[in-house]
């Protein structure tokens, strides 16, 4: 069962993202980062911020959004 | 980089209405066909209500008829004129369903085609209710007199004239309500009865009648004697008819419209007393005028009397039994329109829900393809920038590399997946196959 901090993160990234791909970017970041969905904590994601920013950027055409995420990611 | 965004056609529809247009079109014969097969009963429907409506107008009619000739019969065999009694219930029974029948007409005249102009139109002018109504008047003020023989013989001439009126009515309404064309073999046969046998039958009697009376008060002679036998075969054919009519109907009934729950019950009892009185009074007309046995007048028209009531009877419970398979008939038809309507309904109701079915397996992987490449651009443009941003940096980050290329080959996987798929659906397995093992070489190697 994801934990509540993967929940939180997912949710913030479907605001800029289409759920479904945000779930694919954030599992290949995930396994890269070598964390679970189940496991990951706040502090995880802090640590790892940078990188879900710059996977799902990919994502986002519009630069000030892109900036956006980055900034929520941040303070998450 | 380009910055021109593509364009969409609105005027285009999508696949799913593409479907659901494919599927109108191929319900729209269907629908025509129902409406066709429904229209079909509609007529078959009408023609048998038009034919109950023939039916009752001649209920009355056929009591007019019998109480005219059973009129001229109480007339012919009264004596003394002393018959005033029997003549009033006649008169009666005559009167109140001539009323009947015109009240009748009045509902029905115009499908029957027995308005006073219609008949006028067809050179029947003297059948309208208005002309009979006069003329039985005229014969309900010469039956007041009948003192001498010859206001009687004037009367009884009257009775078999308007008689003979109501036949060629009887006759007419059976053309115009196409009671005479029923297309069911034992509806066919019980008209048969109604329509011909039984007014020809009572003619019969009345004839046989007139001339048993004759040669009885004249005492017997060799042409009376010939006519009367003569009358006797042609009343005897008509009995034979309508027994083998009504045996043809019994035995079609099971095979039109299912069976008739009343008719062989109710029907045989009548035909049978019908037969019962035939007999007597034909066995009672052989001895007339041979000597053997005295026969009276009295005793003949007591005998036609009963023969004619007992006809009577029997075309009463003819038509009534008529109107059952009649009813039933349009109830077999109503029924059949509802069915071709509701199952034409329901192969629609199928075809769509397959269509829905099929459209839906045909839209799912363009829905997915359509949702791998929509972020895919977003993907390639936003990598190509970060790229060109990287390839004039000092300090490219190999971390953002990394990430971009595994995005991109993420989305490269997924596209083959959704074109595989695609083709899988357009193409068939084997296009799918084939296009797995082109896809294997370069990439792979």
């Amino acid at each position: 069962m994801p934990s509540p901090a993967y929940n939180h993160l997912l949710s913030l990234v479907s605001l800029y993202v289409d759920s479904k791909k945000a779930a694919e970017v954030l599992a290949r970041q995930l396994t890269a980062c070598k964390l679970t969905a189940d496991t990951i904590a706040s502090a995880d994601i802090k640590a790892n911020a940078s990188r879900f920013t710059t996977a799902c950027g990919l994502y986002i055409a519009d630069s000030v959004k892109r900036e956006e995420l980055k900034e929520r990611l941040m303070a998450l | 980089m380009s910055t021109d965004k593509p364009t969409v056609d609105s005027s285009r529809s999508s696949v799913s209405t593409k479907i659901f247009l494919i599927v109108a079109i191929f319900s729209l014969p269907i629908g025509v066909l129902a409406y066709l097969l429904a229209a079909n009963y509609t007529p078959q429907i009408e023609s048998a209500q038009t034919e109950i409506s023939g039916n009752a107008a001649q209920k009355p009619l056929m009591t007019v008829l019998y109480g005219l000739l059973s009129s001229k019969n109480i007339v012919e065999g009264c004596d003394s004129g002393a018959c005033g009694e029997e003549l009033a219930k006649q008169t009666n029974l005559i009167s109140g369903s001539l009323e009947a029948a015109k009240s009748q007409n009045a509902q029905y005249a115009t499908d029957l085609k027995t308005t006073n102009d219609e008949l006028a139109k067809k050179d029947h002018k003297d059948l309208s209710f208005d002309a009979l109504q006069a003329e039985w008047k005229g014969l309900t003020t010469a039956g007041a007199n009948i003192a001498t023989p010859a206001a009687r013989g004037e009367l009884a001439a009257g009775y078999e004239r308007m008689a003979g009126h109501i036949k060629q009515l009887v006759s007419y309404v059976g053309d115009s309500s196409s009671l005479i064309l029923d297309p069911d073999l034992d509806s066919y046969y019980l008209v048969d009865v109604t329509l011909l046998g039984v007014p020809e039958t009572i003619t019969h009697i009345d004839k046989t009648g007139a001339i048993a009376n004759k040669l009885i008060a004249g005492g017997s002679n060799a042409v009376d004697q010939a006519a009367l036998a003569g009358e006797i075969d042609l009343l005897q054919q008509s009995v034979d008819r309508i027994i083998a009519s009504n045996k043809t109907t019994f035995d079609a009934d099971a095979a039109n419209h299912g069976v008739s729950p009343t008719l062989q019950p109710k029907l045989s009892g009548a035909l049978k007393e019908f037969q019962s009185a035939m007999a007597s009074y034909v066995a009672t007309l052989k001895t007339v005028g041979t000597g053997s046995t005295q026969v009276t007048a009295g005793a003949v028209a007591a005998q036609a009397a009963s023969a004619q009531k007992a006809t009577l009877d029997y075309w009463n419970t003819g038509a009534a039994e008529l109107d059952t398979l009649l009813n039933m008939r349009i109830t077999d038809f109503q029924t059949g329109r509802i069915q071709a309507l509701g199952y034409s309904a329901l192969a629609v109701v199928v075809a769509t829900i397959i269509a829905f079915l099929i459209g839906r397996s045909i839209t799912k992987p363009l829905q997915e393809l359509v949702r791998n490449l929509g972020p895919g651009a977003t993907l390639l443009g936003v990598s190509v920038e970060r790229i060109a941003e990287a390839s004039q940096s000092k300090n490219p980050s190999p971390e953002e590399a990394a990430i971009i290329c595994e995005e991109l080959n993420a989305h490269a996987e997924n596209m083959r997946s959704a074109v595989l798929e695609l083709a899988r659906h357009v193409e068939g397995s084997s296009a799918a196959s084939r296009l797995v093992s082109e896809s294997t070489g370069p990439a792979h190697s």
